[in-house]
């Protein structure tokens, strides 16, 4: 489980983060959902300790986060983060290199699935191509927990509808995922919990299946509430 | 092999290209420069002594005996030299820098990577340092090749044999890139290295905190350098010639190891504490 | 492994080249050759005491040369001291080097400057006026005299710091000779006066208590005005080697007085003129002051004669003046006991040597080395008796292994040290 307790994060003097609290378990797809510069990619940073926060903790399975941790929880940012001049196969070896939990067979799977060829250089592929890759790079661990940054921002339906059948396939099953949105429509069928993010605070935190079965609201009805308040 | 001779390793692939480039050019620019400069000489020497029936002693009064000095006074000689220098002090901070900028947001990885962060700082110190005595092996390789090609383009009687020290004297400053004697080799790249752990630390301080970090990244240089120089500052101002020559060097190595720990130690909360991505 | 194949070259090439490089090629005897002073004539026990200060200079290579000292047995070179040395040593003198060694702890903090010390078998004395920046350069200063006497048989010291008397009055002064004698301190300090506009050079002696380093005696031996509106100025200058650190029986000042004149023969340019030279001699024990003129030394002389007989050697009671003429040196002897001239030689000199060769008067010798000596100098060094102007010893600096340093060099020889 990662618990975020309470985070408090300031840029300058502007407060971006004002306590902020949640929990992501293990097998659920958690949908951390607000408008852009709320702080989701934020939040994500300072799960990956990548930014440091002003107060509050957060918790991997009840540890701070350490190097170890980054062998069970591997995050997904919005932009490649290998070097352009990099071929695939080259990225590949870089994490077969640095990760125990580099998981070759099924980085192949994952290559096959995505009709990728090994030998071509990063800066050559279309933007569909490179998050594929992105996606491809994290997917291939064999992590507890994967977070991932927008996901589906910037890209044709195709490579959208592709990255979309990987969450729902084995690939993700038993793990526990993170994405931000701000666009829900697309993977509104994926999700098991959202988290709605405004003005620095966690302002709803529910179960999709529980709103849509008691409620009868689709999550999109749920933030139209939340947005008319 | 552990991360850090993996990191290490993926560094000096990254800069490998342009290294092999700086070289080439080295090796190119000090060897045709030789062969240009000793044949301009030699042409000069015939056009004085056959042309112009001067004595080869009359000659040798006004020029000089052709020696690798004549060499190392030139462009051909110190421009590579100098080029290696600028670009390595460029890379200190590209080393860092292209982590962050640009299309890819390979910083993210770096600090993702399953091993201390303190790995890459260390990683990509050794990186600059293994180029720098590298650059240096090689050119004191070119020296003795130097020292045996002149002998082939200029005959005895027009030559003037230097030992390989001095060559390098015969440089303005060389001595501190090839210092005579080892332990002045440990002194000059142990203040290098030193000095690359400071930068590297400065710029950790700024990717930290921005544009605040610039200016706390600027008085973190100049106390590193005012802790640095603290001995000789105590010894001409407040305790003049109080301490004997071993005392203040043995008062500058602590004062060295003291800035140098001080840096890596900063360096390391920086990237485990503070660190942006 | 085979992708650290460039990592593993190029270590592999760094440990291999700069270890070969840091072993195999030695460090001591690439700093230049090696020179010995090779007897030509007389008796090579004249020379055995002395030291050349020198510096080598390769042609066609740059940089300022390399230091370095020659004597009969050979060359040591300045970089051959420790790179601590180098890097942080206060000078290359070998007395002071002995007193460091000897006497750790009483050197510290001491301006190595061999006219502050005093030595004798009893006592090591030392003083020094320090100052701080207080105003503006040219105002008066904090002017202190800061006195360590040790005695050498219990190892007591008697450190006193003692404000200078009058110091308003004072913009520079300089500690110019020390003694010790019958229980007292003697500090002879040049001082420059600043006075309404007017300058002054005075020659104190400052006499403190050997017991106590307490101030007992402030006594002007000199006083010399400049008029800098009348283009007039004084020098005055101890003639004592600073470098004998031992007892003198006579300090003794030369004194000039210069003035900037128009020259009407030569299209009016300004020339230094001398108007005036003379002695003052202070009895160091009794403290009696004479001031005197000589004579045979004028402070003109004929074309080609070094007009300042600053080449002087002081002996007990006696003072040798040596003077550089056209067909070689003469040697005035004086004595400061009757204030006669007691003798005068002439030491002859091939006309190969400069015009400025470096001359020392020491233990009854007159020590003569040309100044500036290439591969083909032949003769360098003569040694004469001052008494009767014999030629005792003549030689030359000879380069060692001259096939394995081709080329042209150039040493200079900047003093004459006596061991």
């Amino acid at each position: 489980m990662i618990e975020v307790r309470e985070i408090t994060k300031r840029f300058g003097r502007k407060e971006v983060l004002k306590g902020v609290s949640f929990t992501a378990e293990k097998g659920e797809i958690t949908c951390l959902i607000g408008v852009n510069g709320v702080g989701k990619t934020t939040v994500m940073n300072a799960i990956m300790n990548l930014t440091p926060i002003q107060s509050g903790e957060i918790l991997i399975d009840g540890q701070k986060i350490n190097k170890r941790s980054y062998e069970k929880i591997m995050f997904i940012p919005d932009a490649i983060t290998m070097l352009p001049q990099m071929t695939i196969q080259q990225a590949m070896q870089f994490m077969d290199d640095f990760y125990e939990s580099w998981n070759e067979k099924r980085a192949k799977e994952l290559l096959d699935f995505f009709k990728l060829e090994e030998g071509n250089k990063i800066s050559n592929l279309s933007k569909g191509n490179t998050a594929k890759i992105n996606l491809l790079l994290g997917l291939a661990l064999d992590v507890d927990y994967l977070l991932m940054d927008e996901p589906f921002s910037g890209i044709d339906i195709f490579s959208r509808e592709q990255i979309a059948d990987v969450f729902t396939s084995h690939l993700v099953e038993d793990r526990g995922v993170i994405i931000t949105t701000h666009e829900i429509n697309d993977i509104e069928h994926l999700i098991d919990k959202v988290v709605i993010l405004n003005d620095g605070t966690v302002v709803k935190s529910f179960y999709t299946e529980e709103v849509r079965e008691k409620e009868g609201k689709s999550v999109i009805d749920v933030l139209r509430e939340v947005h008319l308040q | 092999m552990t991360n850090f001779f993996k990191l290490l390793r993926f560094e000096l692939d990254r800069f490998f290209k342009l290294y092999i480039v700086l070289i080439v050019v080295t090796i190119v620019s000090q060897l045709a420069g030789l062969v240009i400069i000793s044949k301009l000489y030699m042409r000069r020497a015939r056009e004085e002594i056959v042309v112009n029936q001067n004595s080869m002693e009359s000659f040798l009064e006004t020029y000089g005996q052709f020696s690798l000095a004549n060499l190392t006074h030139s462009l051909w000689f110190f421009g590579p030299i100098a080029l290696c220098i600028v670009s390595l002090l460029i890379y200190v901070f590209f080393i860092w820098y292209r982590d962050w900028f640009g299309k890819n947001t390979f910083i993210y990885r770096l600090l993702m990577l399953p091993t201390e962060r303190l790995n890459v700082y260390l990683a990509k110190a050794m990186t600059i340092f293994t180029m720098v005595l590298g650059l240096v092996s090689l050119q004191i390789v070119l020296i003795y090749l130097e020292m045996n090609l002149v002998r082939l383009l200029v005959p005895r009687d027009f030559r003037l044999d230097l030992t390989i020290h001095e060559v390098i004297r015969s440089f303005d400053y060389f001595n501190i890139l090839i210092p005579d004697s080892f332990l002045g080799f440990l002194i000059s790249y142990g203040t290098g290295l030193m000095a690359v752990f400071v930068l590297f630390t400065a710029i950790l301080i700024e990717r930290s905190y921005r544009l605040k970090g610039v200016f706390i990244g600027g008085l973190y240089v100049a106390a590193s350098f005012f802790v640095f120089i603290s001995p000789l500052i105590l010894s001409e101002i407040f305790l003049p010639r109080f301490f004997y020559p071993i005392e203040m060097f043995l008062l500058e190595v602590f004062a060295g190891l003291i800035v140098m720990t001080g840096a890596i130690w900063l360096g390391y909360y920086l990237l485990n504490k503070k660190i942006r991505v | 492994m085979k992708r650290y194949w460039k990592l593993i070259i190029l270590t592999a090439a760094v440990i291999l080249i700069l270890g070969l490089f840091y072993t195999k090629t030695g460090t001591a005897n690439d700093n230049g050759p090696s020179f010995t002073i090779k007897k030509i004539q007389g008796n090579e026990e004249e020379i055995s005491n002395i030291l050349l200060d020198a510096n080598y200079h390769q042609s066609r290579t740059a940089g300022s040369g390399h230091s370095l000292q020659i004597s009969a047995e050979g060359t040591k070179y300045f970089n051959e001291q420790s790179i601590a040395e180098q890097l942080f040593g206060f000078g290359w003198d070998r007395q002071i080097e002995r007193w460091q060694k000897e006497y750790r702890s009483y050197m510290r903090g001491k301006w190595p400057s061999l006219s502050s010390f005093f030595e004798n078998g009893k006592f090591l004395a030392y003083a020094d006026v320090n100052y701080n920046f207080t105003g503006p350069i040219g105002s008066s200063r904090d002017f202190t005299f800061d006195i360590d006497i040790l005695h050498k048989e219990t190892g007591g010291r008697v450190k006193r710091e003692t404000e200078v008397p009058n110091r308003n009055q004072y913009y520079s002064m300089s500690v110019e000779n020390v003694q010790v004698t019958d229980n007292v301190l003697k500090v002879f300090t040049s001082n420059q006066v600043e006075h309404q506009g007017n300058h002054e050079i005075e020659i104190h002696v400052y006499t403190f208590d050997i017991q106590t380093g307490e101030l007992l005696d402030d006594k002007i031996i000199i006083e010399e005005k400049e008029s800098l509106d009348a283009n007039q100025w004084a020098e005055i200058m101890i003639l004592n080697k600073h470098e004998h650190i031992g007892e003198e029986e006579y300090v003794l000042a030369k004194v000039l007085n210069v003035e900037h004149v128009q020259d009407a023969e030569n299209s009016g340019d300004y020339v230094e003129q001398v108007q005036q030279l003379y002695f003052v001699s202070y009895n160091v024990e009794t403290g009696e002051i004479k001031q005197f003129e000589i004579p045979e030394i004028k402070p003109f002389a004929a074309a080609g004669i070094s007009p300042i007989p600053d080449k002087a050697q002081i002996s007990g009671s006696t003072v040798y003046f040596a003077i550089f003429t056209t067909d070689g040196i003469d040697v005035y002897s004086y004595s400061l006991e009757t204030n006669s001239l007691q003798g005068s030689q002439k030491v002859p000199l091939e006309k190969s040597f400069s015009d400025s060769p470096v001359i020392k008067v020491a233990h009854e010798r007159i020590y003569i080395v040309e100044w500036i000596n290439k591969r083909d100098t032949d003769k360098s060094i003569i040694v004469a008796d001052v008494e009767s102007g014999e030629i005792v010893y003549s030689g030359r600096i000879e380069l060692q292994e001259p096939e394995a340093h081709s080329g042209e060099y150039e040493l200079y020889i900047h003093d004459i040290i006596f061991n």
